[in-house]
Order: C-alpha cells, then structure tokens, then sequence
C-alpha cells in the first residue's frame, strides 16, 4: 500500500515538474519575443536617426570641400588680385558679347538693358551706386570734368563696384564742344587725362554731349577722331527725361522708362546723376525691366549697342 | 512514468524545440538589427570626421587668406563682384 501511494507521489511530483516547465515555456516565448522585439526596435530606431543624420553630414562635408576649392583659388587669385581682376573682367565682357549675340540672334527671350548715367560725379551719385549694388546691377557712367574734392570717395567705387566709367567731355560745353572735330577731340582727351589721374583707368567709351546728334555737320568728323583714338560711342534710346526742365517727378521717370520699352532688345536708359528723381525711380525702374525680361549690362567697347 | 505525464513531456518537448527556434530566430533579428545601427552609426561617424576634417582645413586656408587680405580688401572684394557678375552671366549663357 504504501509503496503504491510512493509511486503515486512520485508520479505527481513529475506531472507538477512537467507542468511547471511547461507552463515556463508557455511563458518564456512570448517575453523572449517581446523583448527581442523591443531591441529590434530600439536598433531600428538608432539606425534610422544615424541614416538621416548621415546625408546632413555629408552634404555639409561636400558643401565644407567646395569652400575649400573656392578658399584655394581665392588664395592663389590674392597673389596678383590686378590679374585675377582683368582675368575675371575678360571673362565677364567675353560672356557679355555672346549673350548680346544670343539676344541678337534671339536665341534667348532675355533682352539687355544698359543704365547709363550722365554729368556726374554729383551729391546723388554714391546714392545711384548703393541702389545699384543693393540689385546687383552694373551700369554705366558718362562723366565730366568735376575737380570738387567732395567726389574724391566716389572716383574709386566706378571701378570698385565693377561699372563702366565713360568720358562725357571735360567741359560739357554744347555750345562750344562741336566747334570742329578738334575741339571736340581734345575735350574728350583732356577729360580722358582727368580720369586717368582720378581712377588709375583709362576708357575707351564716350558719349557726346547732348548726344550725337548735337554735333549736327560735325558729327562724322568727330566720330572719325573718336576712331583714331579707338573710342566707341553711345545714345540712347530709352530715358527718365530727367533733364527736360519742367516738373519731372519719380513717377513720371518710371512710367517714362518702363511705358517706352517697346519691347526693344537692347534698350540704352538715359538717366543723370545730378537728378533725385531719377536716383529715387531708379528701384522701380530696375524692377520694372526685369519684369519686362530685361537684364543689366554695363557698357562695353565692342558691345553691340555702342557705335564704332 | 503515466499516460498524462508522458504527453506533457512530449509536449515540453515541442515547446522546447519552438523556444529554442523561436530563441534562435530573435537572436538573428536582433544581432542583424544592431549590425545595421552599427554600419549606420558608422558612416555617419565617418561622415562626421570627414567634416570635421574639411573644417579644419578650411579655417586654415581662410586664416591664410585673412592674412594675406589684410591691407586687399577693397581690391579683394571688387574681385569678388567681379567673379559673382561672371558667374551670373554665364548662368544667362548656358
């Protein structure tokens, strides 16, 4: 009897052993999935923030190597900044011509507007030039004779702010200028010696006073002296009509510009330095051409708007 | 050993066999689940020391240029317009 409830005892105590191992196993799968799931979550996770970090980093790394290519070139250009400067000009005036080419040929739907501004240097004129610079565009700028040491800070930003500096006679004496070829020439000549003492630069541009047409009987001959000395000259065909006399008003300086385009490829804007108006328009007249599809250009020897 | 213990040793054997695939099979997951937060972490640590690196070199060669642009820069920063009014218009050409 007793050996039988031994067997018994025994027989249970397996069944309990069995069952709790079971009941362990029971247990065991779905925790050792839960927590394996949660350790794939928490690498998945760290993966996932490391791949979206990684492309930040290495486009910052390539932006970062860029800088470096630029810094290395900006180093070797410091050694003759002179020569990186006309290397740079070169190139500028080179791709100029070919967009007038391109415009001309109208292969492009852009079309080029020169600013050009007479008489000056003037009180507006650092005023023009923070326009300019504040929309990035280069003009042109026809000066005359002015000795005032209240320009001296404004001779060296022509070239300074990469703008064409052009030679408006030293006198700007209509009356007097086109008494024959020669006294026209060296007007030209004595304002070119002027600016050559102001700037450092010579120029190869120039604009009649009161434009071409001013020189009436003399104007061929005057263009033949221009070409002996190998100076190019230029009109225009667009203005601000800022030195018409009258009331001229901001307004009427855009309007006067944006509502004459005609659609005109290469559109040279008459303005003068000594004139607010224009100074004050000149934002909206900027805006208003690039609008229109207009791009800015400063003026060139061998542009296409100028004559030879 | 009786009828009921042998089918719940029979059945502690399957489940033992399913816990040691199901074992197995978590530890692959998990194993290949920190071999990619590994390989990521270090590329972007690789990423992070190329930076560090170009950074590096880069203040260098600007610290050379402040030096030699000391007394330039007015020449400097007109050839920089220059280069800036280039770059424009050969966007305008292309």
């Amino acid at each position: 009897m007793g050996k039988v409830h031994t067997k018994h005892y025994s027989a249970n105590r397996i069944n309990s052993v069995l069952c709790i191992l079971i009941a362990l196993c029971l247990i065991y799968m779905p925790a050792s999935c839960f927590f394996s799931e949660l350790a794939v979550r928490k690498y998945e996770a760290k993966a996932e923030s490391s791949a979206l970090l990684e492309p930040q980093v290495s486009a910052q790394a390539e932006q970062t190597a860029a800088m470096i290519e630029q810094h290395r070139r900006d180093l070797e250009k410091l050694g003759d900044l002179d020569g990186a400067i006309a290397e740079e000009k070169a190139l500028f005036f080179q791709k100029a011509s070919e967009l007038e080419h391109m415009v001309d040929a109208g292969s492009t739907e852009l079309k080029i507007a020169y600013l050009s501004f007479d008489d000056g240097p003037y009180a507006n004129t650092a005023d023009i030039m923070n326009v300019l610079r504040e929309n990035s565009v280069q003009a042109t700028f026809f000066t005359i004779g002015r000795t005032s040491s209240i320009y001296d800070e404004i001779w060296p930003r022509y070239e300074a702010e990469c703008h064409t500096l052009g030679n408006h006679t030293y006198s700007h004496s209509i009356k007097t200028v086109y008494a024959s070829a020669d006294v026209f020439i060296a007007d030209i000549l004595r304002q070119q010696e002027f600016l050559e003492g102001k700037t450092g630069h010579k120029t190869d541009l120039c604009r009649f006073p009161g434009g071409s047409s001013q020189a009436k009987s003399k104007k061929s001959a005057c263009v033949e002296a221009l070409r002996e000395y190998d100076y190019a000259y230029v009109d225009w065909n667009n203005l601000t009509g800022d030195a018409e006399g009258g009331t001229i008003t901001e307004e009427g300086c855009i309007s006067r510009v944006l509502d004459n385009t005609k659609n005109r490829k290469f559109l040279v804007v008459l303005m003068h330095d000594f004139s607010k108006q224009s100074m004050e328009a000149l934002p909206e007249i900027i805006q208003g051409l690039r609008d229109q599809g207009y791009v800015f250009l400063p003026m060139f020897h061998d542009s296409m708007a100028v004559k030879r | 050993m009786n009828k009921k213990a042998k089918i719940e040793a029979a059945l502690l054997a399957v489940l033992l066999i399913a816990s040691t695939m199901i074992t197995v099979s978590n530890h692959r997951r998990v194993s290949l689940a920190r071999l990619a937060a590994s390989d990521a972490d270090e590329r972007l640590r690789a990423a992070e020391l190329l930076q560090q690196q170009y950074e590096t070199q880069d203040d260098e060669l600007v610290r050379q240029i402040d030096e030699i642009k000391a007394g330039k820069q007015d020449k400097f920063d007109t050839f920089k317009l220059w280069e800036k009014y280039t770059q424009n218009i050969i966007q305008l050409t292309e």
